[in-house]
């Protein structure tokens, strides 16, 4: 009786086993404070394009630009010469945007500072280009 | 005679297990596929197969662009972000699928999955920069990627929304 009991029982579990589906698990990106930050960006350069286009006063710079310098990247980018000249350049060009002393049109040096966010994506990461490049002034 | 109980047992457990089996094969057909949705909430209803997409890509010259929905497999997945997968077509040709305006990104293991995109099909060149750094996010080695030469008419679809088989 007791190796009736064994039997049955394994083919039981056997059985079971085999109907179960294992769940899929997906991994998805983790958005790094690099990424959460250049978000922020987006955003920022959204309001001055708006300001710009409606020809009302620029908004405030609230976000701390510096920390451009120093946000965590996701593990595969590297924040190398490049990437620290091209983050330079763009801080330049986002305070020509408020020099109100500047000859050059608002809107021009708004386009610079868009230029110098692709031309640093050209070289770190291409996805974010076109989506980018709807923040230009055309 | 001793061991009767016992193959009785074992034949009403087996024949419970096949249907069981049948039943879980059956629900494929009956039961509606359940899906991970990222993007835009979107169907698979009028999804197009593999096989009609090739054909679709076909009548397209570089430039144009058609709005489609259509089921496939997935061959690689951007291993930095999961920000582009390529999907297979028929006779070997491949879809590169981004995702619009960089809203969302799918699992960077999804490696033969099935999945369903909705957007704008269209053909474009890949420059020979774009396929290395591509090649890049896939995890191919230095040396393959030096390989890498010259720019390539591509087959590209902008989704707007994505459903993974679960």
């Amino acid at each position: 009786m007791r190796v009736i009991i064994i039997v049955v029982l394994l083919v039981f579990i056997s059985c079971k086993k085999t109907t179960e589906d294992t769940p899929k698990t997906f991994e998805l990106y983790q958005y790094s404070e690099m990424a959460l930050y250049m978000h922020s960006i987006y955003d920022m350069h959204q309001e001055i394009k708006e300001s710009i286009q409606t020809g009302d006063q620029l908004p405030a710079l609230e976000l701390d630009l510096d920390q451009l310098y120093s946000a965590e990247m996701s593990d595969r980018f590297v924040r190398n010469e490049s990437f620290e000249g091209f983050s330079r350049l763009y801080l330049q060009q986002v305070a020509f945007i408020y020099d109100t002393l500047s000859e050059v049109s608002v809107k021009e040096r708004y386009n610079n500072a868009v230029h110098a966010c692709i031309a640093c994506h050209q070289t770190t990461c291409l996805g974010p280009i076109p989506k980018i490049k709807k923040l230009l002034i055309h | 005679m001793k061991f009767l109980p016992l193959f009785i047992s074992i034949f009403i457990i087996a024949i419970g297990c096949q249907s069981n089996t049948k039943n879980t094969n059956n629900s494929v057909t009956t039961e509606p596929v359940t899906y991970l949705s990222l993007g835009d909430s979107i169907t698979d209803v009028g999804s197009l197969s593999k096989e009609k997409m090739a054909e679709l890509y076909a009548t397209l010259d570089i430039h144009d662009t058609v709005e489609a929905k259509f089921t496939s497999t997935v061959n690689a997945v951007c291993q930095r972000k999961g920000c582009w997968m390529r999907l297979d077509l028929e006779n070997g040709q491949e879809v590169q699928v981004k995702f619009k305006d960089y809203g969302f990104f799918v699992p960077m293991n999804l490696d033969g999955e099935e999945v369903v995109v909705e957007g704008k099909a269209y053909i474009s060149v890949l420059t020979e920069h774009e396929k290395k750094y591509y090649a890049s996010d896939e995890g191919k080695s230095e040396e393959e990627i030096a390989a890498i030469t010259g720019d390539t008419k591509t087959l590209l679809f902008e989704a707007h929304g994505v459903l993974i088989k679960e």
